[in-house]
């Protein structure tokens, strides 16, 4: 045999062999990365054949320059895989989704002050610290990537003053699309359905009064979106991002001008901010690696009714953690509930 | 015309199947490189097209096992078995 023969079958074993054993590593991951590998071998096999088509095509017009067309097709191809490769698997990077199953099993121990809470038929799965009784104000949170109800009401429990920040208010967390129990796979257009359902799901119960919004990190979007869409009656933000082509330029900073189309997360929160009448509380911090400080004054400054900016100097997954941002939330909270006495 | 369209398509098979192959581990490369700090994982769709290709040349090489593809096909299959397993368990 040939050994240009041998060696166009050794690529086509190395390629074949890796993109299978690949594909099987996917199927073990997130939801994202599954939805993002069913693209690829859609795209895959889109291009197999129009190359097909295309080679029928060269043979019946007599297309000469054969070899410069196979490039050019190649390169198109290729330009088009790694189009959908960005698209696809991007929202795989930014939603990093989490069960925490040991803190899950632990909720059971806390039955008398955490109540289960299943939305829609049981679709999005959280919890309810009932903190201050009925008809005390509500803390609705938005968590933050990686994180999840279960493993937040865990770390609550851990230590008693830690719920000190909401002595007086109930705390309410459901996990998004894909975290933790609740089903589905988070996205821009789920992550605001998911927002919304929740918010109105509280809302509506009887127990509820006021709701305030708390979000951190990639749940300030959703919050921001829902309040632009509900009226709560206070807004909490721990690193907020202006749009989700931030949280993209973060980890890759091309997504520019043209490129911004490659972006499926976008979640203008800055847009949404100009239609909250309620004044924010916005906590950012200059040294946060995963949120631009940028990005959060940007955001602050689309606040038609404006609202009280607090600048931190901490790591990004030190906001729960820092004293100085707990005491800023807890008094704010108490305005809230002055004003509203 | 049947003979003729088999054998363009036949003729054109190889070149097709590298596009779409070349492309999706280009794509896949793309998200391990953005999904995982290991650097080992970070590239395994790189090492993988490595390492089967070097051992489709070593097969074909050895006497034993150059003229029987079954052979070649199943050791690489075991090979591919092992490493999914590696992959799956430590990514």
């Amino acid at each position: 045999m040939e050994i240009k023969t041998k060696l166009k079958r050794a690529l086509l074993s190395g390629l074949f062999f890796s993109a299978i054993i690949t594909f099987a590593w996917f199927l073990f991951k997130s939801a994202c990365v599954r939805r993002a590998v069913v693209v690829t071998l859609c795209v895959a096999a889109v291009i197999f054949v129009l190359k097909l088509v295309f080679d029928i095509v060269a043979d019946r017009i007599k297309l000469r320059w054969m070899f410069l067309a196979n490039v050019l097709f190649a390169v198109v191809a290729i330009i088009v895989f790694l189009i959908t490769a960005v698209y696809a698997f991007a929202p795989a990077v930014i939603f990093k989704t989490s069960f925490d199953e040991k803190a899950y099993n632990s909720m059971a121990d806390y039955e008398d002050i955490i109540e289960k809470i299943e939305i829609n038929e049981g679709k999005y799965s959280g919890w309810l610290i009932h903190n201050a009784g009925d008809g005390a104000p509500l803390v609705l949170y938005y968590g933050g990537n990686e994180d999840n109800s279960s493993a937040r009401m865990a770390w609550f429990m851990e230590e008693n003053d830690r719920l000190v920040t909401f002595s007086k208010c109930n705390f309410a967390y459901v996990d998004y699309p894909g975290y933790g129990k609740s089903a589905g796979t988070p996205s821009d257009k789920s992550l605001k359905e998911f927002g919304i359902d929740v918010y109105d799901y509280f809302d509506q119960r009887s127990d509820v009064n006021d709701i305030v919004i708390m979000g951190y990190s990639l749940g300030t979007g959703v919050a921001n979106y829902v309040a632009s869409q509900r009226n709560p009656c206070g807004l909490v933000l721990m690193a907020p991002y202006a749009d989700g082509y931030d949280l993209y330029n973060n980890k890759l900073n091309i997504f520019h001008g043209p490129l911004r189309l490659l972006v499926s997360y976008k979640m203008r929160a800055e847009k949404f901010a100009k239609d909250i009448s309620v004044k924010p509380l916005i906590l950012a911090s200059k040294v946060d690696e995963t949120v631009p400080y940028k990005s959060s004054t940007r955001l602050f400054q689309a606040y038609g009714n404006g609202g009280d900016f607090v600048t931190v100097n901490i790591g990004h997954r030190e906001f729960w953690e820092d004293s100085e941002v707990m005491g800023k939330v807890k008094e704010y909270i108490a305005s809230l509930s002055d004003r509203a006495d | 015309m049947k003979e003729k369209l088999g054998r363009i398509l036949k003729g054109n098979f190889y070149v097709a199947a590298v596009i779409a192959l070349a492309g999706i581990v280009l794509s896949f490369l793309l998200c391990t490189v953005f999904l995982t700090e290991n650097i080992i994982l970070m590239l395994a769709p790189l090492w993988l097209f490595v390492i089967f290709a070097v051992m489709y040349l070593v097969l074909d090489f050895i006497p034993q096992t150059s003229g029987k593809w079954y052979i070649k096909l199943g050791a690489m299959a075991a090979v591919a078995v092992v490493l999914a397993a590696l992959l799956i368990l430590l990514g």
